[in-house]
């Protein structure tokens, strides 16, 4: 070859290896791009056959992963362990360049039966070379005895540099795919588990409000059903004793302050019954509840209550029915406390979807800085509690109110909370 | 003498009240029920001239023993008997076809008058 040839020549094969570089950079596929390599090598130095093939992570076995020139079946047939019997095997246990003149009379090698068939006469091995091992080897052959020049060994070498530098971005872009992937995964895991964990929460502590409410159920059922009757008996049995001291002014007298206290202790038991399980909503609904609760207000605290319920769809439920009562019941209480005015309005109102319970007055009111947590709301207001004791049943508290103007509270629940509290159907 | 029928769950108040409306010579209770379903079994064979009903008892309530009686075509009086004193108990029971009503807590003179009123008017005055 003149020098201009080789000049032309050498020119050829840099722009194959920019070709193949750029193509690499550009490629989003490895198959796709060890198919295109395998192409440029052959057109690199004019060969035969290119084979190139992948170093599985045991070490010990080669997987033939892109081909040029083969026939069909062939790459099938020669996936096979690592040894010194071919041509890529030795060059990757030796880990050096294999240069293979003529292969029928290379004493080297015992398993060249497929090579033979396909007429290889010469052939180049190169390793692929990777971080910690080599990716694999990529092998050129020819069907006529050639010798390889320095020039085509230096080609092929970069050739089969920019083939392991591309293998090793596609790896590397692999490994962070899948670190991504499984991020994703764990992170839905993740809010998967608390999701479930907080429902579990929400569950356990709403079965705990109710809990509460029962148990505070059973203790005024004991304190009516038992306590009182035992005062009611003794109270009975008392004035017919009486009778017969009817002489007797001191005896007369020691019974009677007997029956007082017997009184005293009957309305104390009267009085925490009724603030434990107010009698009426046992068969009665929330807003019939409520009327009994305003004369309740009007007697026990001298405010006047005016309920508004036209519209108002009733809480199927008794507990939850309970619950909203004595919420509102505490709303009322602050009026009583804070307020400074002698009268409130409580407004029952179903929508779509909702309950909405208001309750609400034209007293002093207070600063907030938040309407629905209401946050600077002075201590003994109960309303975190009563917002909290909502969320666990999917309701809300909003509060508006501001210095002289009043304080309005509503409650608001969904309709399906009947459907789901206490059980797993959350 | 007048027979008294008492239906009352709680066993100190059936046998004090029994005990203490037996002292009065014109009044005698003649049968005693710890629950609704017991007193609709004996009533017929009790006969009684007044009925005394206390409104909470253990599964059928008080009120729902007078409505169920009045739909029977029972007409004996009946005084309802409460340890609670409110105004939707008062009208329940008068709904239901009681003939008066008095709290426990209003003492044992009371609930003689109203047993007499009951008895000789079938109602108590302002009823």
């Amino acid at each position: 070859m003149s020098s201009e040839d080789l000049v032309r020549e050498r020119s050829r094969r840099h722009e194959i290896i920019a070709e193949l570089s750029k193509k690499a950079l550009a490629e989003t596929d490895l198959e796709d791009l060890t198919d295109l390599a395998v192409r440029q090598v052959a057109r690199l130095i004019d060969v035969d056959l290119v084979e190139l093939h992948e170093l599985r992570k045991d070490g010990d076995n080669l997987v033939p992963c892109a081909g040029f020139g083969w026939n069909e079946g062939y790459f099938d047939a020669i996936a096979g362990r690592v040894d010194a019997d071919s041509p890529a095997g030795l060059a990757l246990l030796s880990n050096r360049l294999v240069v293979v003149e003529n292969l029928e009379s290379d004493e080297r090698f015992s398993d060249t039966e497929l090579l033979q068939e396909h007429d290889v006469t010469s052939g180049v091995c190169l390793i692929l070379h990777g971080d910690d091992q080599p990716y694999g080897v990529l092998g050129i052959y020819s069907r006529r005895e050639r010798r390889f020049d320095y020039d085509e060994i230096y080609f092929l070498q970069s050739a089969a540099n920019v083939i392991g530098t591309a293998i090793a971005r596609f790896r590397t872009r692999e490994m962070s795919r899948m670190l991504a992937q499984r991020r994703r995964e764990m992170n839905e895991e993740l809010e998967a588990e608390i999701e479930r964990r907080t429902r579990q929460v929400r569950m356990l502590a709403s079965e705990l409000t109710l809990t509460e409410q029962r148990e505070r159920q059973r203790i005024a059922r004991v304190l009516h059903d038992d306590v009182q009757q035992l005062l009611y008996g003794a109270q009975l049995q008392l004035h017919m004793g009486a009778k017969s001291v009817r002489d007797n002014d001191e005896a007369r007298k020691k019974l009677t302050a007997v029956d007082e206290l017997l009184l005293e202790a009957i309305d104390t038991t009267r009085t925490l019954t009724v603030g434990l399980s107010p009698p009426i909503l046992k068969g009665e609904g929330l807003a019939q509840a409520l009327h009994w609760l305003a004369a309740q207000e009007r007697y026990l605290h001298d405010l006047d209550v005016s309920i508004e319920d036209a519209g108002w769809t009733e809480l199927p439920e008794e507990q939850i029915r309970l619950l909203v009562f004595q919420f509102i019941r505490e709303l009322l209480f602050n009026v009583v406390k804070h307020a400074g005015v002698r009268s409130a309005r409580v407004i029952l109102k179903s929508e779509e979807g909702l309950y909405r319970i208001r309750v609400e007055d034209d007293g002093n009111g207070y600063e907030i800085d938040d309407p629905e947590t209401g946050k600077s709301v002075p201590a003994g207001f109960g309303l975190s509690r009563i917002r909290d004791r909502l969320h666990l049943f999917g309701g809300q508290l909003h509060i508006e109110s501001a210095p002289g103007s009043g304080t309005r509270v509503e409650i608001v629940l969904p309709t399906n909370i009947d459907e789901g509290f206490g059980s797993d159907k959350q | 003498m007048k027979k008294i029928f008492l239906v009352e769950d709680h066993p100190v108040i059936r046998d004090t009240y029994s005990m203490f409306i037996d002292r009065n010579p014109d009044l005698h209770v003649s049968h005693t029920a710890e629950s609704a379903e017991a007193a609709l079994d004996k009533l017929e064979s009790a006969n009684p001239d007044l009925l005394l009903i206390d409104i909470s008892l253990p599964g059928r309530s008080g009120i729902e023993l007078i409505a169920i009686l009045r739909a029977k075509g029972v007409h004996t009086p009946v005084l309802v008997l409460s340890g609670h004193d409110t105004a939707e108990y008062r009208e329940s029971a008068r709904r239901a076809g009681a003939n008066d009503f008095v709290t426990k807590k209003d003492g044992p003179r009371l609930l003689i008058d109203a047993i007499r009123n009951v008895l000789e008017n079938g109602n108590a005055a302002g009823a």
